[in-house]
């Protein structure tokens, strides 16, 4: 160990030794301070939670009625469109004569 | 203490007040050993209880109460730390004759230090350690002076222990230099 080492050990030492203060009692008024900002706040906390659970909501509602939509779409497109269609009697046809 | 916080969950003054009754001299403690400089110790500790209020829904009770407030308790002391500036660099000339004194007599050696030395050395102390970043100084803080083991701050701080070596080791470097710099100065 270097001298220097040693030389912050030793005031590290004698600082530990320092009387603290050692009253520990809680202020004048201080518990009915922190009630009093805790009732405060929570309520806007809870508020804001609230918005984003429903926010959050909103988002997955719209998200299945567009994927609904789309997928509506998507089957009248495939079901109106004359190729699809030729395509599906074909393959149809082919099943039934194959099928004894 | 666990009834406690269940019944200050469910918004029970009573149980509030209990609460704080019996948290209050460990949040004091360590205020009081990592006090920033601008901020007073009551307001410090009335930011630390209500921030323990406004979190109690996510105490989920694997740890005890008491690391839990002390996490709370040193993330807020830290934050307060690193919003206030750096301090200009630790001169001789900065420090009181006394504070001077216990530098100058740690060559020697000497037996137990008197009840002056030992709160002219913890000032000393105070003032190297105000040159640190606040984890630097907080690492430092419960290791040497207030003499907790690796385990024991890991639990308080949230850090694991080899985090708490690492950050242990880069902090005394750090203040061994500046005690240098400042021993250096004291000789000439």
């Amino acid at each position: 160990m270097s001298d220097l080492d040693s030389q912050l050990d030793k005031l590290f030492k004698a600082a530990s030794r320092a009387p603290r203060e050692t009253s520990c009692e809680l202020p004048y008024g201080f518990e009915t301070r922190v009630l009093a900002a805790w009732a405060a706040s929570p309520a806007e906390e809870i508020s804001l939670l609230a918005f984003f659970q429903r926010a959050l909501l909103a988002c997955l509602a719209v998200m299945a009625l567009t994927l609904a939509y789309s997928y509506g779409n998507w089957n009248n497109t495939v079901s109106s469109n004359p190729l699809y269609a030729m395509t599906d009697s074909a393959v149809d046809s082919a099943v039934d004569i194959s099928l004894p | 203490m666990q009834a406690c916080v269940e019944r200050a969950k469910q918004r029970d003054e009573t149980a509030a007040r209990e609460l704080m009754q019996q948290l209050y001299p460990l949040v004091l403690k360590l205020v009081r050993g990592h006090l920033p400089r601008r901020t007073g110790e009551e307001d410090l500790c009335q930011m630390i209880f209500i921030k323990i209020f406004q979190n109690l829904e996510q105490y989920s009770g694997k740890v005890p109460v008491e690391h839990w407030v002390s996490r709370i308790a040193i993330n807020t002391c830290l934050n307060q730390l690193q919003s206030e500036k750096v301090r200009p660099e630790l001169r001789w000339a900065d420090l009181s004759e006394e504070e001077a004194t216990v530098l100058q007599n740690l060559s020697e050696k000497s037996d137990a230090p008197s009840i002056a030395e030992a709160i002219a050395s913890r000032e000393v102390v105070d003032k190297l350690l105000g040159e640190l970043q606040p984890q630097d100084r907080l690492v430092i803080n419960l290791m040497h002076i207030e003499g907790y083991s690796l385990q024991e701050i890991s639990q308080i701080t949230g850090w694991n222990t080899t985090l708490v070596k690492v950050r242990a080791f880069r902090a005394r470097q750090r203040l061994k230099n500046v005690f240098n710099q400042l021993m250096a100065e004291g000789k000439l």
